[in-house]
Parts: structure tokens; C-alpha cells; sequence
């Protein structure tokens, strides 16, 4: 029965108020509802007021605009169900506002041609920093997700104070080189991982533990005044994913991220899902059997640093993930047989994230230069279809793979300011 | 475990009656949850609770009285001044009906708005035809409406491992013919997974989190996240998805046998012996692992075809296991038995209606196309 189907969850629906397709039972008498501020809410307990929820139409709007490139007003009053005269008022403030340009007008069909609107990918920019225990990113994004300037370090264990020299350094080339007017820049994301200077790392400074104390989204004010967003890096990199990369078309992914150490992150009806305590997507701490018999965790044998051990043990060293790509023969069959067993844990951790959860997608990114990944994936992906199980995943490459948390970040001021979510509506 | 119908179906949309009419808004299901959950409470109360405008909640609250789904109790005297009107929600104030469809049984239920079963029927053995398993459900639904008329919001319809089918059809339970038999009440009709987290939700200890990890125990059990009270159904809500995939593990096949004998026999409860719990304990600790994990849900809940005691057994020897194996993981749900039990997806198919009908679900916020068939 296609028609009693429901709507596919996670589509960018506008708020109605009053929705009379209701069935709250028993009403003595039809009423008219009073439609003043505060006459709708948001789901399990949280509520929302009007001005939020013309807020919330409008950033519809905007992702409207922004996923399908070219449409016209009378396209996205039947998208979001908003009726025309507020189509016409949200997108004149977003013109007005330079996030969208008028583009030609359409000519097919008879009548008076309609006017196109499209995004302007100048209209606003967004920065962000990865911050991990081998490398220091930043980079400057356009609203299209362009990356418009990027910065990279390979410095090990850098201290704060190391990271915001490089973010000034950094910040003035990006003016110098880029062209982007960094007035423009809207927010500052910075992804980093959880426990930076406290977890217990081999090689660990001990003045490392100084992140500890660190006010992280104060540490770069004298250089970037704006809003300032600060985030884990695996749930940076699958936000980002679920805004420009492949989350587009699946609604519900789970993403590892394969840096120093194992991450994760789990979208749910393309909203980021945290969990009680913000723990959720741990990938790395899921355990499995080591090749000796004893448990362990998944990312004691699938991580940038295990697999830097596992070459190490046979005579072969790395400074960075750079030297994985200057690899000769012998090197890169060491690197392919430590893929073929990343590949089986992985295989049998998938297998049991699908049976308890089944994500439409299992996305692949981090610090694992690209080819490796698309190999690590397709090594999972053909393993899934030995199996007998109903569920399968589509199990790739992310698309924003090997600066997945410095986009992601830069992705957080937009997502906070531009971007519809149901948590916006909520209200606590 | 059976994940056949997974789409919620309105069957029918029309409801008869003088005093019923389709309109009530999200606001309107937001303030009745909220003197579900939190009454006695005052109107001033809910103005804070919800957020919403006094003339809303005044307007909302003299509907919800007119419709007699609410009451007013005594005035509450003590403090200074008028003393205030407390609200609290009439159980009389509508009915559910819960059909479920099992491996050796027909199970019929009717809740009140507060979840308490006020008429219950089971068959001795499971029907042999859709004819009398509608026979039954015709007798059983003329006694309820007589008792409750058109306070019936409506019927869900939940099946179990192996009985017959949910279909249109002649080898099943015919849902058009249910549709004929309680004509004017919607039917809704979803998997026993989706029916027991609506269950948990409303009526056990679902509704104090924020998200929670369900797993439904049978003789091969089916888990789901439930996220603000909605039942994540995965990529494929179509198809079975097992959390043992493979063979029905033996203990769950012990325990399911025991709570059959001691439900057709009348047998007092036995206890369940240590080597079933180690057993059970060792298929279900990686699964917790990872949930814990990945999910970080507020808390796990454990319900279905088990005996309460088993259930409880089992969660407080998982809860010891998982801190003593796993002390490393980031996070620790605690796991807790549900308080519906062996009753979770009957009461559950029950709870479908009232969730669709009385609960501030999403669908009933977002705008969509109106989707009745």
C-alpha cells in the first residue's frame, strides 16, 4: 500500500500551525484555535515560539535552495508546504541577506517565465580547526562546501599555545593567499578528540596534559572574534557528512573515523544522535577478539596509530599518514595484509551494528589516505555480501574523507546559523 | 519475532460519534501528556511545563475538560491565598483495544487512558483460520463497545512469531474485516517491536528518557533505539532484523517454553537456574557493549515472552557483568526489566492507537502530506 506509506523521515518539512490533519479524538465543539506565539512544539516535551518557528521556515528554505541548486518560488511552496506569500517574504530576506542569488529566469512551459533561485556560494564563509595529537588543520569554507583555503601541520602532541600560533600564522595567509574576506567568515568550528590531554597515549608529553585545562573556544578570541563552536572530531566529520557529503542521500549513517585512534559518529534521520552523555559512536572502545584469542578494542588493531605499530614490528617506519602514499613493494603489502585483517573486525563489528541499529550507510573517512580507505571499504563491502543477512549497508568512502573533521567543524557555524534541525525547535 | 507490517496503517480515518471531531492540534497532545505524566498540576503549572501562552493552555484545557478526557480534582487548600485547581486526566476518558496475534494464542486487551487493562480475553490455542480469530475479536469488541462506546479510539493489531498473518486476505487475520466488525474506529497495525517501545513509552519507564535501547526477548529477540519516543526502525523496516541472527539461541527457546506452561497451565513461576543466566549473559554481553558504545542510550529495557522474574535476573546480572568485563567503555546504561513485561506487545498493540491519537509525535508537528488510506 505505497499510499499509506510515511513520508520519508528526515525531509526538510515546514512547521504548519494549527495542523488540522490531526487526530486528537473528542473535541465538544470546533473552535477557532488561537494562532498566536507559542501555538505549536516540537517533539517529546520541548516547544518552541513563533519566532523560532519562522526561523525554522526560513533555514527550510534555504536547504531547499541549497540541496537542489536551481528552483523556483512555486517549486518550494509545494517542497515545504508553505504557502506562497511566505515563500516570497523568506526568500527576499535571503536575498537581501546574500545567501541566495536570483538566477535567469526558466523559460520552459508557457506564461510569464518564473525566476530561478540558487544559492550564492560567496555569500558566506565559515572556518575550521582540527586539532589532533599528530597534525593541526584549518580550513575556510564557502557555502556551497568549497574548500576556499586550507593550512595543514604535521606537529606532534602541539600544546595550546603552539595551536594558536598556528591558527594566527595560518588565519593571515589564508587573507593573504585566498581572496576570501574574512569579515565574511561567519564562525569558527573546532574539532578536536575527546580526552585530548587526560586519555593515555604511547609517546604522550607530559605537558600535553595542559588541553586539559584549556578553554579551547576562548584559546583563539584575539585573532577570530565571532561565534565560536567547538565539537569532538568524529561527530565534526559525520555532521559534515551529513550536510555535504553522502548523508545527502542516506538519511541514517553510521561514520567511523580512522585517525590517531578510532572514532565514530551515528546520524539518525540526518540528526546528529549524541546519546545520554554525548558518548555516542565510541566505535573504537566496541571489543573484538585479537588474533592471539584475548579481547580487546577495535582500536587497538584498526587505527592510524595500529597500523603504524603493525608496520613498525616489521622494520618499517612512519612519520605521518604523507609516508603510507612513498611506500615501496615490500611496504605496501605489509599495508594490504594489515587492510585484509582491519577489514575482518571491522566485517564482524558491522555485521553486529546493523542487526541492533541498520543504518542505510557505514561511511569510511579520516586520516587513512583515500586509496586505503576505498580499499578498506570495498574489503568490507564484499565481506557483508558473503554473508547471509538481510540488512545490508552501503559501506563506502566518505566523501569528505582525509579532512573530515576540519570540514566538519567549518560546517558548524552553518549548521548552527543557517541550517534547519528539529533540535532548533526544541526548547527547553 | 515477526517484522512483517512495519508502516503504521490508518485503516480508517472516519470516526462516528456525536462528540468526536478531527481537529486538536500538537499543542493539545503536548498538555495532556503533560497532565498524564505530571498531574495532579495546576494551569499555571503546565504554562511553565510546556512554555505555551496562558489563553492556549486555557483554551486547550477547557476543551480537554468538555471532552471529558481531563478532570478537575478538589481544590488542593493549604498554601495562601485562592487555593489553586489541580487537573488530572479521566482514565475513563478513552479506551484502547490491543489485538495480538501469537504462536499459541489469540490475546485481546482493553486499556483506559491510563494504561490499566479493564477487559482482557486469550484463547486457549491459537486460531486455526482468519474466521476465528475475527469470530473472536467480534464478540470480545461488541462486549467493549457496549462498555465503552465511542470512547474507543481505536484498535492496534500486532503480530508474533509465527501465528497466522496480518492481511487482507483468506489466510490471515483480514484487517478489512476487523475494519467492518469496529466500524468507525482506526486501526493501526505495526511490528510487536514498534508496538512494545509505544508501550514503554506511554505506559512504563520509556518515557523518562530521552532515548533509550529497546530489545524485545521472544525466541529470537528483536532490539530497536527509541529516540525522543520514537521507535528508530533502521534502513530496512520491511525485513526481520535479528539481534541473534542464525539459529533461536537455546535459552531464549527455555525461556520462552516456561512462560508458555505457565501461562496455559496456570504453574507457579520457576526460578530460572544459573546455567541459563550464564548463558544468556554470555550472548547478550557483546551485544550491550556495543550498544553502550555506539548508542550511549539513556537506559536499555529488556521485555517480551519472558517471566518477570527471569527478566529481572537477567538485567541485574548483566548490569554486574557489563561493569566487571567492560570497565573501559565510555558509557554504562543502566539495564532495567520493563515494568510491562511478558504483557509488553499486547499491552504494546493497545498503546498504538494511543500514540497515534494522544501523543506529541512528530508527524503530528511536521507538516506532510495527509497520508490516510
Amino acid at each position: 500500500m505505497p499510499a499509506d506509506r510515511p513520508p520519508k523521515p528526515g525531509r526538510n518539512e515546514a512547521v504548519r500551525l494549527n495542523a488540522s490533519r490531526n487526530m486528537f479524538p473528542f473535541q465538544p465543539q470546533r473552535e477557532q484555535t488561537p494562532n498566536g506565539p507559542g501555538e505549536n512544539g516540537a517533539p517529546a516535551a520541548a516547544y518552541l515560539k513563533l519566532d523560532i518557528d519562522a526561523n525554522h521556515n526560513q533555514r527550510v528554505v534555504f536547504q531547499e535552495i541549497r540541496t537542489h541548486k536551481r528552483v523556483t518560488r512555486t517549486e518550494l511552496a509545494t517542497m515545504t508546504g508553505l504557502t506562497k506569500p511566505t515563500i516570497v517574504n523568506l526568500s527576499r530576506q535571503l536575498l537581501q541577506a546574500g545567501l541566495i542569488v536570483e538566477a535567469e529566469r526558466e523559460t520552459r512551459g508557457r506564461g510569464q517565465p518564473a525566476w530561478v533561485l540558487e544559492l550564492n556560494p560567496k555569500g558566506a564563509y565559515a572556518a575550521g580547526l582540527n586539532i589532533d595529537r599528530d597534525h593541526l588543520t584549518l580550513v575556510v569554507l564557502d557555502l556551497a562546501g568549497e574548500i576556499r583555503g586550507r593550512v595543514s601541520a604535521e606537529i606532534s602532541f602541539a600544546s595550546p599555545e603552539q595551536t594558536r600560533d598556528f591558527f594566527n600564522a595560518a588565519w593571515r595567509r589564508l587573507g593573504a593567499k585566498t581572496g576570501v574576506p574574512l569579515d565574511r567568515v561567519i564562525g569558527l568550528g573546532i574539532a578536536l578528540p575527546d580526552e585530548l590531554g587526560t586519555l593515555a597515549f604511547p609517546g604522550k608529553p607530559s605537558s600535553y596534559g595542559a588541553w586539559a585545562q584549556t578553554d579551547v573556544a576562548g584559546l583563539f578570541s584575539a585573532t577570530f572574534a565571532g561565534p565560536t563552536f567547538v565539537e569532538n572530531d568524529a561527530v565534526a566529520a559525520a555532521i559534515g557528512e551529513a550536510q555535504f557529503g553522502h548523508g545527502l542521500e542516506a538519511p541514517s549513517f553510521v561514520y567511523v573515523l580512522i585517525s590517531v585512534l578510532l572514532g565514530g559518529g551515528i546520524v539518525i534521520n540526518r540528526n546528529y544522535f549524541r546519546g545520554e552523555n554525548g558518548r555516542s559512536g565510541e566505535i573504537g572502545f566496541m571489543q573484538i577478539e585479537s588474533e592471539q584469542g584475548a579481547s580487546c578494542t577495535l582500536q587497538e588493531v584498526v587505527s592510524l596509530g595500529a597500523l603504524s605499530e603493525w608496520l613498525k614490528r616489521r622494520g618499517i617506519a612512519i612519520a605521518g599518514p604523507e609516508d603510507l602514499k612513498r611506500l615501496d613493494g615490500a611496504g605496501m603489502a605489509a599495508v594490504d595484509q594489515w587492510l585484509e585483517q582491519a577489514a575482518d573486525h571491522l566485517t564482524s563489528i558491522f555485521a553486529q551494528i546493523r542487526q541492533f541499529i541498520d543504518p542505510d550507510a557505514i561511511l569510511l573517512g579520516g586520516r587513512l589516505p583515500e586509496p586505503l580507505l576505498d580499499r578498506l571499504a570495498m574489503l568490507c563491502q564484499g565481506r557483508q555480501e558473503e554473508t547471509e543477512l538481510a540488512q545490508r549497508s552501503d559501506i563506502r568512502r566518505a566523501k569528505l574523507s582525509s579532512d573530515a573533521p576540519a570540514i566538519g567543524a567549518a560546517i558548524l557555524p552553518f549548521q548552527s546559523l543557517l541550517f534547519p534541525s528539529l533540535q532548533l525547535l526544541g526548547r527547553s | 519475532m515477526n517484522s512483517q507490517p512495519r508502516t503504521v496503517r490508518r485503516i480508517k480515518a472516519s470516526l462516528s460519534g456525536t462528540n468526536l471531531e478531527l481537529t486538536g492540534d500538537y499543542n493539545q497532545r503536548l498538555v495532556y501528556q503533560a497532565i498524564r505524566t505530571k498531574g495532579p498540576i495546576t494551569r499555571n503549572a503546565l504554562i511553565e511545563l510546556t512554555g505555551l501562552a496562558k489563553p492556549t493552555i486555557a483554551g486547550i484545557v477547557r476543551r480537554l475538560l468538555g471532552s471529558d478526557l481531563v478532570h478537575e480534582t478538589d481544590r488542593i487548600y493549604g498554601g495562601r491565598g485562592q487555593p489553586a485547581v489541580h487537573l488530572e486526566i479521566n482514565p475513563q476518558g478513552c479506551y484502547a483495544i490491543g489485538l495480538l496475534v501469537g504462536d499459541d494464542a489469540l490475546e485481546l486487551v482493553s486499556i483506559d487512558a491510563s494504561g490499566t487493562v479493564v477487559q482482557r480475553l486469550s484463547t486457549a490455542s491459537s486460531p486455526s483460520s482468519g474466521e476465528q480469530a475475527t469470530a473472536v475479536f467480534r464478540t470480545f469488541f461488541e462486549d467493549a463497545r457496549l462498555l465503552y462506546r465511542d470512547r474507543i479510539i481505536g484498535l492496534g493489531v500486532v503480530r508474533t512469531g509465527h501465528g497466522l498473518p496480518v492481511v487482507s486476505g483468506e489466510h490471515g487475520i483480514d484487517l478489512s474485516a476487523l475494519a467492518a466488525i469496529a466500524s468507525g474506529v482506526p486501526i493501526y497495525s505495526d511490528s510487536d517491536l514498534s508496538a512494545a517501545t509505544a508501550g514503554e513509552s506511554l505506559f512504563g519507564a520509556g518515557g523518562t528518557f530521552q532515548s533509550y535501547y529497546y530489545i524485545l526477548m521472544g525466541s529470537s529477540p528483536v532490539g530497536g533505539l527509541v529516540v525522543n519516543q520514537a521507535l528508530f526502525k533502521g534502513a530496512h523496516p520491511g525485513k526481520m532484523r535479528r539481534l541473534f541472527p542464525g539459529a533461536e539461541p537455546a535459552w531464549c527457546r527455555e525461556m520462552v517454553a516456561a512462560a508458555t506452561s505457565m501461562r496455559r497451565d496456570g504453574q507457579a513461576a520457576v526460578d530460572c537456574d544459573q546455567t541459563w543466566v550464564a548463558a544468556a549473559c554470555a550472548d547478550l554481553l557483546p551485544l550491550l557493549t556495543s550498544i553502550n558504545c555506539m548508542l550511549n542510550p539513556g537506559g536499555i529495557i529488556l521485555g517480551g515472552q519472558f517471566p518477570q522474574q527471569w527478566l529481572d535476573v537477567l538485567a541485574t546480572r548483566c548490569n554486574a557483568l557489563l561493569l566487571e568485563r567492560a570497565p573501559h567503555i565510555p558509557s554504562h546504561a543502566g539495564i532495567q526489566p520493563s515494568r510491562l513485561a511478558a504483557d509488553a506487545a499486547l499491552i504494546g498493540a493497545a498503546s498504538l492507537p494511543m500514540r497515534a491519537r494522544l501523543y506529541p509525535i512528530e508527524e503530528a508537528l511536521l507538516k506532510a502530506p495527509d497520508r490516510a488510506g
